[in-house]
């Protein structure tokens, strides 16, 4: 796990230690936190959502000496109450200097430019995704693979009669298959970012 | 079940920008600090991809879709995989859909049906697939397979190359015979003479006279025996015997001419 930049050592320790009193499961929390928080920021339309985030996880850390001690309870609500404001911080920036090339004081254009290695990510992608399905087990691949055939035509009701197959009600179906594509997406991640050596979003 | 559903618009709500403020915030605490109920937001963006790959968006909902939802290089990506999906997944399914034989079941009551149909002023069936739209699914699936930009199906490939010429009349050589393992592809290598086209459509042809289907979208490549048009067919769609395939220039302005012939065997 990566220590946030503009965070100690020890700030960081000390807001881990607030998730969790247990080392591990509060690295764990961490990081589940952080990709919730990266999603909220991307549906508020934030380009920035990893800044944003590791702002969120720096300004708690530094609250942590003042009230982890008296705080009761899950400080996930508060964390997102920071997050909350961040967000707002960052679209009232994104607005504000939104018609000029670059912000006073170097800050970064509301509006940057689309990455050059979105080109040719259709195949890459396709590519990843192959490399990654022969990861899943047979059963998983074959009902992931199945629960996306085309509903139209002869295959109208398709998920319906897989979920009748396998026993299970629809909605465990939908589950099941959610947790699969999470587990796939992460891995063609890493492929992508492997393919193109190591660059990120 | 009531209760449910309006989780599900309200989620989906919120998930296309229409949630005033105080909404939107009480849906982004409760997704991280409520394991099951961020699986159930999660899930429904997923839903909403579908929707919107599907064409089922309402104009509004496609721009607020494409604003809030694909604004980052990530969630792009994760259309891409979505989109992905799809296709790899109609692809394995054409390598593992029933022989085309059984369509024969379909034919003669198919055919009564119709007359009956004719005779009553009846329109709707039910559960029969009509002809027409199993074809041009398979046409559909073929111009993906045959896309150069995506990748080659990962069931077994049968290769071979084919040269132009009939096998009828005198002293012409048998045609090339190919035996084809059930849910495997067959790759034909179509060796083109003297010929400066860039687009091709190929028509396969049951030897008597039967047009099976046809393959959009063909470009040519270097290949060991020399200029080829590739072509991927599902084996289930070529069922045991003769076969001819007419390759055609497709022009800029869309016009088509006949450029080579090749015939071919499928034995058992």
């Amino acid at each position: 796990m990566v220590k946030q930049r503009g965070m100690t050592k020890e700030m960081f320790e000390g807001l881990l230690a607030w998730l969790d009193p247990d080392r591990e499961r509060a690295g764990q929390r961490y990081e589940e936190l952080r990709r919730s928080l990266i999603r909220i920021f991307t549906w508020r339309g934030c380009v920035d959502a990893e800044d944003l985030a590791d702002e969120t996880f720096n300004r708690a850390a530094e609250k942590v000496p003042e009230v982890g001690e008296s705080y009761s309870g899950d400080p996930t609500p508060y964390i997102y109450a920071i997050a909350n404001r961040v967000a707002k911080e960052g679209l009232r920036r994104a607005q504000l200097y939104e018609h000029f090339e670059e912000g006073p004081m170097g800050w970064p254009s509301p509006h940057p430019e689309e990455p050059p290695q979105e080109e040719g990510q259709a195949e890459r992608v396709s590519e990843c995704l192959k490399r990654c399905l022969q990861e899943l087990t047979d059963e998983q691949r074959s009902i992931f693979l199945r629960y996306h055939l085309e509903e139209t035509g002869p295959k109208i009701g398709n998920r319906k009669n897989l979920a009748a197959q396998l026993g299970i009600a629809q909605n465990t179906l939908r589950v099941r298959v959610h947790r699969t594509r999470a587990a796939l997406e992460e891995c063609i991640e890493r492929c992508l970012g492997q393919a193109a050596g190591g660059e990120t979003d | 079940m009531k209760a449910v559903n309006e989780e599900e618009r309200r989620i989906r709500r919120f998930l296309l920008g229409y949630s005033d403020e105080a909404e939107r915030e009480r849906v982004e605490e409760r997704f991280v600090t409520d394991r099951e109920y961020q699986e159930k937001v999660l899930i429904s963006e997923e839903d909403l991809m579908e929707d919107y790959l599907d064409g089922k968006l309402s104009d509004e909902e496609h721009r607020m879709f494409e604003t809030r939802l694909l604004a980052t290089p990530r969630q792009r990506r994760r259309l891409a995989v979505a989109r992905s999906v799809r296709e790899y997944a109609a692809i394995e399914a054409a390598a593992h859909s029933p022989p085309v034989s059984s369509r024969r079941r379909y034919i003669l009551p198919l055919a009564a049906a119709l007359l009956i149909c004719f005779g009553l002023g009846v329109v709707k069936f039910a559960g029969w697939p009509p002809w027409g739209s199993r074809r041009a699914a398979d046409e559909r699936l073929l111009e993906q397979l045959n896309d150069a930009s995506r990748a080659r199906p990962t069931a077994q490939i049968l290769s071979a190359v084919v040269r132009p010429g009939s096998s009828r009349g005198a002293g012409a050589s048998p045609p090339l015979s190919l035996s084809p393992p059930p849910d495997s592809f067959v790759e034909l290598l179509l060796v083109l003479v003297g010929d400066g086209h860039e687009n091709f459509r190929a028509v396969v042809w049951r030897a008597r006279g039967e047009e099976q289907f046809a393959v959009r979208g063909l470009r040519p490549r270097a290949a060991e025996a020399g200029k080829v048009v590739p072509v991927i067919i599902p084996a289930r769609l070529l069922p045991r015997g003769e076969y001819q395939l007419i390759l055609n220039g497709v022009n800029a302005d869309g016009s088509e001419g006949e450029v080579a012939a090749y015939s071919f065997e499928i034995g058992g």
